[in-house]
C-alpha cells in the first residue's frame, strides 16, 4: 500500500519491511560463528514534527554486548595465548632434558669409564672404552644443545608466522572500519560488521597485547601495548619481522609511513609474547648453563689429560677438542682429534718410564668427578647438571601451570561474554515463537479494524 | 441524541488515539485489548446514524492507524519467518552474500 | 547467568581435553613405571635423582676397581705364599748343609736344587694376572725379573679409588718382597749359598742363614701387607654396597612407583576418559542441533 501523504506519516522514520531474514534467524544461523553477539530490537518512538499528526516509529537493531566484559576477554585471550604458548615451546626443554634420553646417562657412563681405566691403564679395550665414552658424552651435549637450538629457530618461525596472521588482520580490521563508518552514516546498520571486527580483534589480541579505542564515526583505533597504534582511523600499521644482524634472532617491528620501528619489547604478552618470553627465557638459559658446562668440562678434563703421557710416551694432549669460549661449546663438543681413533695416546701416565701401569693420571681424570669444576668452580659436572635439571623444569612446570590458570580465566571471561552476547537457540525460538504470535494478532487487529473503517465510510454516505 | 453522539465519537477518538500510541510502540497487546471496546463503540454509532465532520477526524485516525498497524504487520512477518541462513563470517572473512544485513531506511 | 549452546560445547570440551591429556600422563607412568618422566614433572626429584644416579654409577665403579684390586692382591698373596714356601726349602738346605758332614758331592746336589729354587723364584717373581706382572711396579706389561735376578720393573704400589675418598694400594712391592735396592736381595743370597755349597764351603753356607731368614720376614712382611690391603678392600666393598642399597632405595622412592599403584592410576583415568567422551558425545556442537547449514 502506498504511502499516503495525506496521513503525513510519509516523511518521518519508517521502517520498511525489507529486512531480509527474520533477525531471530539470523542469530539461529550465527550461533556457532565466533564473536556472533545476539540482537535485539529496539524500539524508540521519536517524536512527530508539529505538523503531522501520524507517528513515527523507528526500528533499531542493536548488538547485545558488554565493553566492559569485551574488554576483560582482550586481556584474558593474551593472558592464555601468552601462557599456553610459552608453556608448548618449553616442552621442548622437558623432552630434551629427560634423563633416560641422554645427558645424565652418558656423563654417568663417560666418569665411570675414566674410573675403569684406573684399574687396567695398560688395556686397549678399557682404553678404547673411555674414549667411546668421551665421544658419548660429547654426542650427548651436541645433540641436547643442537634441540634446544632448534626449539629458538621453531619459537622464531612461529613468531614469524603469527607476525604475518596479525598484520593481515590489522589489515581487514582497518577496512571494516571503513566499511562500518560509511555504513552508519547512510543509516545502514551495521552489527555484524561489527562483531566480525570485534572477533579479529580478538584474534590479534590472542597474539599480541592490544587495547581498543572506538571512535564516534564506527572506526576503531587498536594500540599495541605502551600506546602505538596497529591500527587508526587513517589506516594500518603492519607489523613485520627482520632477524637480528648480531644473534639471527627474530625481532618484531611496526611499519608505519614507510618507516620501520622496533617495538619487540613491547609484546609482553599473547601468543607472540610466550614465543620471546620462552625463547628469551628458560630457553636461552638453558643453553647457557649447557654451554658452560660443556666448556667447563672440555676445560677442567683438558687442563689435567694433558699432564698425562700415552703409551707412546707422548703428553700434553687434549682429550676434547678445546672450546673457544663457552658461547656454543655444546654444540661444538668434540673428542679431540689427537685422541680420536687413538686409545693409546689417552694419558693415563705421569711418567713415560713407568707405562704402561701407571695409572696416576687417570686416577686424577677420575678425581674430576668429585671436584667442583663447574659453574665457576663451585659444583661437581653432576651437580650442575642436577642444578640445571631443577632449574629448567621448575620453569617449565611453572609455565605449564600458568597456561592452567590462564585458560581457566580465559574459560570463565568468555562465559562471560556468552552469557551476555551469545545466543541462545532456546531463546532464538521463543523470540521467534513471540514475533509469529504479534504477527498473527495484528493480523486479527487490522482485519477487524478495517472492518470498522468500512463501517465509518458508509455511515458518510 | 447529539449528546449521546457526542460522547461516543469522544470515546471513539481517544480510542483511537490509543491505538495509534500502541501501533507506534508496536504494543500488540494493547492493540488486541482495545479490539472489543472499538467495535462496541463503532456500533453504538452506526445504529445512532452519525454523521458530519466529527466522522470525517475519525476516518482520518483510523486510515493513519490502519498505516502503522500494516506497517508493524510487515515488520512482524520479516522477523517471525525462519530463514535459512549462511553464518555472516567465518575464517575466509565477511560473506559476500550477507542474507541479514538489516537496513534502516529513512525515507 | 545465561548459558548458550557456544559455551555449553566449549565448557564439555575443555573438560574432555584436561581428562584426555590426565589420562595420557598415566599411561606414561604405567609405561615406564616411572613418577618423574621429565623434570618437570617434579623438579626437585628430577635433580635429586640425577645426583643419586650418579653416585649410583660411582659405586659400581668401586665395587669394579675393588674386583680388580681384589684378584691381583689374591694373586699376590698366593705368589708370596709359594716365595715363602721357596724361602722355607731354602733355609732348611742352608741350615741342613752348613753341617761340615756334608761333603762336596751332596753339597753339589744341594747347590744344584738351590739354582733350581732361584729359577722357581724369578717365575713366582715375574708372576702375571690379566697381562698385568705383580712384582714390576708400573712397568707391568714387562716381566721385571731376568734369569740373574736382575729387576728392572719399579717396585712401585698402584693405588685405586675403592670407596667414595678412599684410595688404597692393590698391589705390592716386587722390590720390597724380593729385596732389590733395599733389604735382602733374595736372588743374590740364592746365588751366594750356590757358590758356597758348590764350593763345599761350609762357613759361607753358614753366613747366609741370617741372611735368609732375614729374606724370610721379608716376604712375610709383604705377604702380611698384602693381607692387610685384601682386608681394606673387604671393608670397601661392604661399604659400597650399603651405600648402593641406600641409593638404590633413594632412588625408587624419588623417581620409580609401584607398579600396582601406576596401573591401577591408569584404570582410574581410563575410566574418567570414557565417561567424559560419552558426555561430550551427547551435546552436539552448536548450529547442527538447529538444523541450520554452515
Amino acid at each position: 500500500m502506498a504511502v499516503s501523504s495525506l496521513l503525513g506519516v510519509g516523511r518521518t522514520g519508517l521502517v520498511t519491511h525489507t529486512l531480509g531474514s527474520g533477525m531471530a534467524s539470523h542469530g539461529a544461523s550465527n550461533v556457532a560463528t565466533p564473536g556472533f553477539s545476539r540482537r535485539a530490537l529496539e524500539l524508540a518512538g521519536i517524536a512527530p514534527p508539529p505538523r503531522h499528526g501520524g507517528g513515527v516509529q523507528a526500528l533499531g537493531i542493536r548488538r547485545v554486548i558488554d565493553p566492559f566484559v569485551e574488554r576483560r576477554l582482550l586481556g584474558a585471550r593474551a593472558d592464555a595465548g601468552f601462557a599456553t604458548r610459552r608453556a608448548m615451546a618449553l616442552g621442548t626443554l622437558d623432552r630434551v632434558l629427560s634423563d633416560d634420553a641422554g645427558l645424565g646417562a652418558a656423563l654417568d657412563a663417560f666418569e665411570t669409564a675414566v674410573a675403569d681405566l684406573a684399574a687396567y691403564p695398560g688395556d686397549r679395550a678399557a682404553r678404547t672404552q673411555m674414549l667411546a665414552r668421551a665421544e658419548g658424552l660429547a654426542t650427548a651435549f651436541r645433540s641436547a644443545a643442537t634441540e634446544i637450538r632448534l626449539g629458538v629457530e621453531e619459537a622464531d618461525q612461529r613468531i614469524e608466522m603469527e607476525v604475518r596472521e596479525v598484520s593481515g588482520a590489522l589489515e581487514e580490521i582497518a577496512r571494516l572500519g571503513e566499511e562500518i563508518a560509511k555504513s552508519e552514516v547512510r543509516g545502514e546498520e551495521a552489527s555484524d560488521l561489527r562483531d566480525h571486527r570485534d572477533e579479529l580483534v580478538r584474534q590479534v589480541a590472542d597474539r599480541v597485547p592490544v587495547t581498543v579505542v572506538t571512535h564516534p564515526d564506527g572506526r576503531m583505533s587498536l594500540l599495541l601495548k605502551g600506546g602505538l597504534p596497529l591500527v587508526s582511523p587513517d589506516g594500518a600499521s603492519p607489523l613485520q619481522t627482520v632477524r637480528d644482524p648480531v644473534t639471527g634472532r627474530v625481532r618484531i617491528e611496526r611499519v608505519t609511513a614507510g618507516a620501520a620501528q622496533d617495538v619487540t619489547n613491547s609484546v609482553t604478552s599473547g601468543s607472540i609474547g610466550g614465543l620471546l618470553a620462552a625463547r628469551d627465557g628458560a630457553l636461552a638459559d638453558a643453553r647457557a648453563d649447557l654451554d658452560q658446562l660443556a666448556f667447563d668440562v672440555a676445560s677442567a678434563y683438558n687442563a689435567v689429560h694433558a699432564a698425562g703421557f700415552g703409551l707412546d710416551g707422548v703428553a700434553g694432549r687434549d682429550l676434547f677438542a678445546p672450546p673457544a669460549a663457552a658461547a656454543g661449546a655444546a654444540e661444538a663438543m668434540a673428542v679431540s682429534a689427537a685422541v680420536a681413533g687413538n686409545p693409546d695416546a689417552i694419558g693415563a701416565s705421569l711418567d713415560p718410564l713407568a707405562l704402561p701401569g701407571d695409572n696416576r693420571n687417570a686416577l686424577a681424570l677420575a678425581a674430576l668427578a668429585d671436584a667442583p669444576i663447574a659453574g665457576g668452580a663451585t659444583r661437581t659436572v653432576q651437580g650442575a647438571l642436577a642444578d640445571l635439571l631443577a632449574e629448567a623444569g621448575s620453569a617449565i612446570r611453572a609455565a605449564t601451570e600458568g597456561a592452567g590458570r590462564a585458560d581457566a580465566v580465559l574459560a570463565q571471561t568468555q562465559a562471560l561474554r556468552d552469557s551476555v552476547s551469545g545466543v541462545s537457540l532456546d531463546e532464538q525460538m521463543l523470540d521467534l515463537m513471540q514475533y509469529q504470535r504479534a504477527y498473527q494478532a495484528s493480523l486479527r487487529v487490522i482485519e477487524v479494524a478495517d472492518q470498522m473503517l468500512e463501517d465509518l465510510l458508509a455511515l458518510k454516505r | 441524541m447529539a449528546d449521546a453522539h457526542d460522547e461516543v465519537i469522544q470515546e471513539l477518538s481517544g480510542l483511537l488515539e490509543r491505538e495509534r500510541a500502541a501501533a507506534v510502540a508496536a504494543d500488540v497487546a494493547t492493540l488486541e485489548s482495545l479490539v472489543e471496546p472499538k467495535r462496541r463503540l463503532v456500533c453504538a454509532l452506526v445504529d445512532g446514524g452519525a454523521a458530519g465532520s466529527a466522522v470525517d477526524d475519525l476516518v482520518r485516525q483510523s486510515r493513519a492507524n490502519l498505516e502503522l498497524m500494516r506497517n508493524l504487520v510487515g515488520c512482524l512477518r520479516s522477523l517471525a519467518r525462519p530463514v535459512e541462513g549462511e553464518p555472516t563470517y567465518g575464517r575466509r572473512g565477511h560473506l559476500a552474500d550477507v542474507p541479514a544485513a538489516q537496513t534502516l531506511a529513512r525515507i | 547467568m545465561r548459558v548458550t549452546d557456544a559455551a555449553l560445547f566449549d565448557r564439555s570440551q575443555r573438560g574432555l581435553s584436561l581428562v584426555r591429556s590426565s589420562y595420557m600422563a598415566a599411561q606414561q607412568r604405567a609405561m615406564t613405571g616411572k613418577r618423574v618422566n621429565a623434570p618437570s614433572d617434579d623438579p626437585l626429584a628430577a635433580s635429586l635423582s640425577r645426583r643419586v644416579q650418579a653416585r649410583l654409577a660411582r659405586f659400581e665403579a668401586h665395587g669394579r676397581a675393588i674386583d680388580a684390586g681384589d684378584r691381583r692382591l689374591q694373586a699376590t698373596d698366593a705368589a708370596l705364599s709359594q716365595v715363602g714356601a721357596v724361602m722355607d726349602r731354602i733355609r732348611q738346605i742352608a741350615i741342613q748343609f752348613a753341617n761340615d758332614t756334608y761333603g762336596a758331592d751332596e753339597r753339589a746336589m744341594a747347590a744344584a736344587e738351590v739354582v733350581e729354587l732361584k729359577a722357581a723364584l724369578v717365575s713366582l717373581g715375574n708372576t702375571e694376572v690379566g697381562g698385568q706382572h705383580l712384582f714390576a711396579g708400573y712397568r707391568d706389561a714387562a716381566a721385571p725379573f731376568d734369569a740373574a735376578g736382575a729387576y728392572s720393573g719399579d717396585g712401585a704400589e698402584p693405588e685405586l679409588d675403592v670407596a667414595p675418598g678412599l684410595r688404597v694400594k692393590v698391589g705390592v712391592s716386587g722390590a720390597q718382597a724380593f729385596g732389590v735396592g733395599a733389604g735382602v736381595n733374595l736372588f743374590a743370597t740364592f746365588d751366594v749359598l750356590s757358590a758356597a755349597l758348590f764350593a763345599n764351603d761350609g762357613a759361607s753356607v753358614r753366613a747366609t742363614i741370617d741372611s735368609i731368614a732375614t729374606g724370610v720376614e721379608q716376604v712375610a712382611d709383604v705377604r702380611g701387607t698384602a693381607g692387610v690391603r685384601m682386608q681394606a678392600l673387604a671393608a670397601a666393598r661392604s661399604a659400597v654396597e650399603r651405600l648402593s642399597e641406600q641409593s638404590r632405595a633413594t632412588q625408587a622412592s624419588l623417581v620409580e612407583i609401584d607398579a600396582v599403584e601406576a596401573f591401577s592410576d591408569l584404570a582410574r583415568a581410563e575410566h574418567a576418559l570414557t565417561a567424559a567422551v560419552q558426555v561430550a558425545s551427547m551435546l552436539p556442537p552448536p548450529g547442527l542441533a538447529g538444523g541450520s547449514t554452515r
